[in-house]
């Protein structure tokens, strides 16, 4: 458990299981978010642990207005991305290795001669 | 690289270029994200994929050609093409905001082909400029798993210690401000916005430009670090 409440989490895994671990830190008003497109069942808990105004909600997609804030932003923080390069025809081992936890970070498929 | 059938792995094949309609541009592929969404899409967990299908839905690329009446980005800009694709712009959410929610939005590497491709085609209205200073690998994983983030942490609010957990793509948060619990009033709008700031400032490096790493795989599965200062 974290050392303190949390007043907001956001759950990128797609496991159920930790939405419900998440609200169990919770304080009062806080809002827990699953970022996924995709997640196990979520466990049943008791009503107690969601009162005191507490959320479970889920992020779906993007608008194009959040892209252009958010690219706009990115420089500014800044945001810094770390990945994991894969040529485009390995993109099978890319999932894989994504599967199996074999990087940290993003992978991230470059064309070759893109000079990127 | 195609999906063919779902549970099974990418082919590796020689289509047809894909040509720019109306409104889009079509785009020579440099960098393109590997998403876990991409994963549920091969295993199946995302049931209804356009088959064949191209998967990739954080593309970098450069703009070769503007199809008929495509005027927003010129031959030669850089673009990112993320994960909505298109959207109806009639539906109660489109007209109230809310596009992320429209009824018959269809999403780049899953309704349309993606950027697992040398070549792909994209609705320029759903295109982003993509910064300066950002070499086109590291902006990749800016446009979804980045971008999903940014939303979710403003969903969550402005919260006094939140925490993330699970496979968060690059960007690992621990968003945290005590301002209001130490004894500060209610932020103002622009407090908020400096306190978000602040939150999404945690999951960089400080300094005054990105820095930005990356390991390339060989096929052996072995990597070897480069680093760049922007």
């Amino acid at each position: 458990m974290p050392p303190e409440e949390l007043d907001g989490a956001i759950v990128f895994a797609p496991v159920g299981a930790l939405m419900t671990a998440a609200l169990q830190a919770s304080a009062k008003g806080a809002r827990i978010i699953s970022a996924g497109i995709h997640m196990s069942d979520i466990p049943s808990f008791p009503y107690a642990e969601l009162w005191g105004e507490r959320s479970l909600g889920s992020v779906a997609n993007l608008t194009r207005g959040d892209g252009e804030e958010f690219i706009l932003l990115t420089p500014q923080v800044p945001v810094r991305t770390e990945v994991e390069v894969y040529p485009l025809e390995e993109a099978n081992r890319a999932l894989e290795d994504l599967r199996a936890g074999r990087f940290r970070g993003a992978a991230v498929l470059t064309v070759a001669g893109s000079g990127s | 690289m195609v999906l063919e059938r779902q549970r099974q792995p990418l082919r590796l094949a020689e289509l047809s270029e894909p040509t720019p309609a109306p409104g889009q541009v079509q785009i020579d592929v440099r960098a393109c994200g590997v998403c876990r969404t991409d994963l549920h899409i091969l295993d199946g967990e995302l049931s209804e994929p356009k088959l064949p299908l191209v998967m990739g839905h954080q593309i970098v690329g450069v703009v070769r050609e503007a199809g008929e009446g495509a005027e927003r980005f010129a031959v030669g800009d850089r673009v990112g093409v993320p994960w909505l694709g298109w959207t109806d712009g009639e539906c109660r959410y489109c007209r109230s905001g809310r596009e992320n929610l429209c009824d018959h939005a269809k999403f780049t590497g899953y309704d349309l082909d993606g950027g697992y491709a040398e070549v792909a085609v994209a609705d320029e209205r759903f295109c982003f400029p993509i910064p300066e200073g950002y070499p086109d690998l590291q902006a990749a994983p800016l446009l979804c798993a980045g971008l999903i983030g940014y939303r979710a942490l403003r969903l969550v609010g402005e919260a006094e210690g939140s925490g993330s957990t699970g496979s968060a793509p690059p960007l690992t948060s621990s968003a945290r401000s005590r301002s209001t619990k130490d004894g500060g009033s209610s932020p103002s709008p622009a407090r908020a916005t400096r306190r978000r700031r602040r939150s999404l400032a945690s999951w960089g490096p400080s300094g005054p430009a990105p820095r930005t790493r990356c390991r390339r795989r060989s096929s052996t599965g072995r990597s070897s670090s480069l680093r760049s200062g922007r």
